[in-house]
């Protein structure tokens, strides 16, 4: 199934000219980043055989184009983390995969978040937090997490946490919708 | 080796890259390790690991069509670019090869001699991009003209080393000066011999200073500021005082040499032609003439006098046409230079530099040994060992004050007679600057000898006969100190020996400091080189760092294998300031080695030749 923007395609109408945006999906291994990338993605499957490195896959509604880059938080942040700086210049959103029934590792996957926020070139970039895996018996819930994030500090920059299953494809459209009225705003 | 690059770009031919971001960290993070411990000394673990990082970054940035902002050159060097890091030019190299071509993956079939076939990378490459051997192999070895190389091709054949830069052609990886010639670790005795080379060097006398005043030559006049830079005159170092008022000029060395000034970036580029000039080398300068045989006849003239016992020869005028000061130069021998044989380079400051064409390989080490010598003691500040006493003259030294010495336990009489002394000194065949008559009394040397310890360098020492005296009267106080019971009816100073001919450290308890000439002169010239040779060390230390820094980066550029021929220009281009400074450097660190072995090989023969002389004392009392 594809998520239909049909709700969006009106605000979209008035964009004019076709936009291209870069998005920078981040999170800690397992956390369900490219599991989502690919219902995003589902329907337009490509028959190319894929560039080796990293996942980078576009998502294509009516005249915006998402790049999304499947980068996970690095195991070594303070070595592979200044490589994902030449993206942040030109990224225009940033969508961070928390696996919610993981609550042992929510203050590591917290920990890279807020030094990924603390980068220069991602001052004021909107951040979708996905509080993933909602179907797992035990999971946190959006407001816990968004709780334990502690983002109310976040200044001058909007965010929001979703609940979201991606397996099941849910809560990833009114993330997105979500996303995409901050990105017309802007 | 292979540059990081190839390797990760071999490694993922045959090992499939993983999707999952951490998959992949950890990949990169063995491949990191694996790499910099294969080839130590060129980037750390840390190092290594960004640049993977990194290069899989670019790749997935340059080749994955989902991605529609592409990274320049330059956002790839700032992104990359760390604080004493890989220099931009390796950097740019980096992201020139990977978006050169796209990885690719090979599901080889082995062949029976376990090589990997090219053959099915054909089928899954992606388009456009060619992997078949068959059209590189005609289109000259993945070389063809104007199309692209096949890296792959070139990668399978093992045939990447053309595309390198020169490297060690600009940059040997040995060190190719050394300023002992060809025969280092040679002779033992070279110190001594480069000391009586000086101390016995054949003498001109050169009568008025109004026949250099009127040379015309500008600072030939200028007698009294002792050396320095190359504009001085012939200082004060190269002739001394005659008693009548004109100067005694001592040649060292004389031949008829070509020389070439080379251009001083180190260049084996230069327009400078080979001039054949008379050389000839003073305790502190080298002198030019234009005329190679006149400054030879005139040291042949100079020996014969001396052979014969005559008067060393009488000029009215000499006039060198150029000349340069020793002062920080060093002769150096490079083994990468091979247009001529027998050649030498003199290295002077501020990056003049002469080449020197000489007879054989034996002349080029004795001009070398003496120049350094020479310059070492110049450099120093220090006056070389005993000028104006040979061995010879030391010899006869102990003799006579172990004469004097018996004699004087004898008859228990009072003061040492100097006439013991004039006879030494007129044994020597050489008329000495100074006549026996006019010895300076020996408390009038003490108040240099004080002044001399408390001065770095030793701006002036006794003269040859104050020397001689001072020798004598020491090696008669040891013997007066070693043979208690004798001393006691002598008249020598009561002194305390630390050890048996060990070091000369003696505490005088005698008020008059009548012995403390030698004693002084000696110890503080010790001293005073100690000091020399610890500063020189010094500077060794701080330099060292810098050439290692340098020779590291010259291996990281000897190792890329540029695909594209305007990287490969580019790392050339770099590589020309490196070798220049890496050149540079690597003749400051032989010229500062040259200086601490010479001087410390010079203190080590004194201590031999003060214990051999004492003993020959000892053993005639």
């Amino acid at each position: 199934m594809g998520l239909s923007f049909s709700s969006l395609f009106n605000v979209l109408a008035n964009w004019g000219k076709e936009r291209e945006v870069r998005i920078l999906m981040v999170g800690l291994d397992s956390a369900g980043k490219t599991t989502i990338l690919y219902r995003l993605q589902i329907g337009e499957v490509v028959s190319t055989i894929p560039t080796i490195g990293f996942n980078v896959e576009t998502v294509q509604y009516k005249n915006i184009k998402f790049q999304v880059w499947d980068l996970g938080g690095a195991s070594s942040p303070q070595c592979s983390g200044p490589y994902w700086r030449c993206y942040f210049a030109n990224t225009q959103a940033i969508i961070y995969v928390i696996d919610s029934s993981d609550a042992a590792r929510l203050p590591t996957s917290r920990a890279e978040l807020l030094t990924m926020l603390a980068e220069e070139e991602l001052r004021g970039v909107p951040l979708l937090v996905f509080a993933n895996k909602q179907d797992i018996r035990g999971a946190l819930k959006s407001g816990e997490v968004s709780e334990q994030l502690g983002l109310d500090k976040e200044k001058g920059r909007q965010w929001s946490v979703r609940g979201s299953c991606a397996t099941k494809g849910e809560g990833l459209e009114e993330g997105l919708d979500w996303l995409v009225n901050v990105l017309q705003n802007k | 080796g292979l540059p990081i690059d190839i390797s990760l770009r071999m490694l993922l031919m045959h090992l499939a890259l993983p999707k999952e971001t951490q998959a992949i960290d950890r990949f990169v993070e063995t491949f990191a390790s694996t790499w910099a411990e294969r080839y130590p000394g060129l980037v750390n673990t840390d190092q290594a690991y960004i640049l993977a990082f990194s290069m899989i970054m670019l790749h997935t940035d340059h080749f994955n069509p989902s991605n529609k902002r592409k990274m320049s050159r330059e956002d790839y060097v700032r992104n990359t670019r760390r604080d004493g890091g890989v220099p931009d030019v390796v950097l740019e190299y980096f992201y020139d090869n990977i978006t050169f071509t796209r990885f690719i993956f090979v599901e080889d079939a082995v062949d029976v001699h376990g090589q990997r076939s090219f053959m099915p990378a054909v089928d899954i490459s992606p388009s456009g991009i060619s992997v078949s051997p068959a059209v590189s192999a005609s289109a000259g070895g993945g070389r063809s003209k104007g199309k692209k190389i096949d890296v792959y091709y070139l990668i399978a054949q093992g045939r990447l080393d053309p595309l390198r830069a020169p490297v060690g052609a600009w940059i040997p990886s040995f060190e190719p000066f050394s300023y002992a010639g060809t025969n280092e670790g040679g002779a033992d005795d070279w110190v001594e011999r480069c000391n009586d080379a000086f101390a016995g060097a054949a003498e001109v006398r050169v009568d008025s200073v109004a026949g250099r005043s009127t040379s015309g030559l500008a600072g030939l006049g200028n007698f009294g500021s002792g050396g320095g830079a190359t504009a001085n005159g012939i200082g004060t170092a190269s002739m001394t005082e005659a008693q009548d008022g004109g100067m005694v000029l001592k040649l060292t060395k004389v031949g008829a040499l070509l020389r070439r000034q080379v251009d001083g970036d180190g260049g084996r580029k230069n327009s400078h032609k080979w001039r054949n000039l008379g050389v000839a080398l003073t305790g502190s300068q080298l002198l030019f003439f234009k005329d190679p045989n006149w400054i030879v006849n005139l040291k042949d003239g100079a020996d014969a006098a001396r052979r014969a016992g005559n008067q060393p020869p009488r000029l009215a005028v000499f006039r060198p046409d150029d000349w340069v000061s020793l002062r920080d130069a060093v002769a150096l021998f490079d083994t990468t230079y091979l247009e001529t044989e027998h050649t030498f380079r003199l290295v002077l400051p501020h990056k003049k530099q002469y080449l020197f064409q000489v007879a054989g390989e034996d002349e080029v080490n004795e001009w070398m040994a003496l120049i350094n010598y020479a310059a070492s003691f110049k450099t120093a500040g220090v006056r070389m060992r005993s000028a104006g006493m040979t061995s010879r003259q030391l010899g006869l030294a102990a003799l006579a004050a172990a004469e004097s010495h018996v004699r004087e336990v004898r008859s228990a009489s009072g003061a040492s007679s100097p006439a013991h002394l004039s006879r030494v000194v007129s044994l020597d065949d050489t008329p000495p600057t100074a006549s026996p008559g006019e010895l300076t009394p020996v408390e009038s040397g003490t108040d240099s000898a004080t002044a001399v310890s408390n001065s770095p360098s030793l701006p002036s020492l006794p003269d040859p006969a104050d020397q001689l005296e001072a020798t004598f009267r020491e090696i008669k106080a040891e013997l007066a100190a070693i043979r208690p019971g004798l001393a006691e009816l002598g008249l020598g100073p009561e002194m305390t020996r630390s050890s048996s001919l060990g070091p000369l450290t003696y505490s005088s308890v005698n008020s008059s400091g009548e012995f403390s000439i030698r004693k002084g002169w000696l110890a503080s010239r010790s001293e005073v080189i100690e000091r020399k040779i610890a500063s020189v060390e010094q500077d060794i230390a701080k330099l060292e760092p810098h050439v290692e820094a340098d020779l590291r980066a010259a291996r990281n550029l000897a190792m890329l294998t540029p695909f594209l021929k305007s990287t490969r220009e580019k790392i050339n281009a770099a590589v020309q300031p490196l070798a220049r400074r890496v050149t540079q450097l690597r003749m400051d660190l032989a010229r500062l080695r040259c200086y601490c072995d010479v001087l410390r090989a010079d203190l080590d023969a004194e201590q031999r030749e003060w214990a051999s002389t004492k003993q020959t004392a000892f053993d005639a009392a």
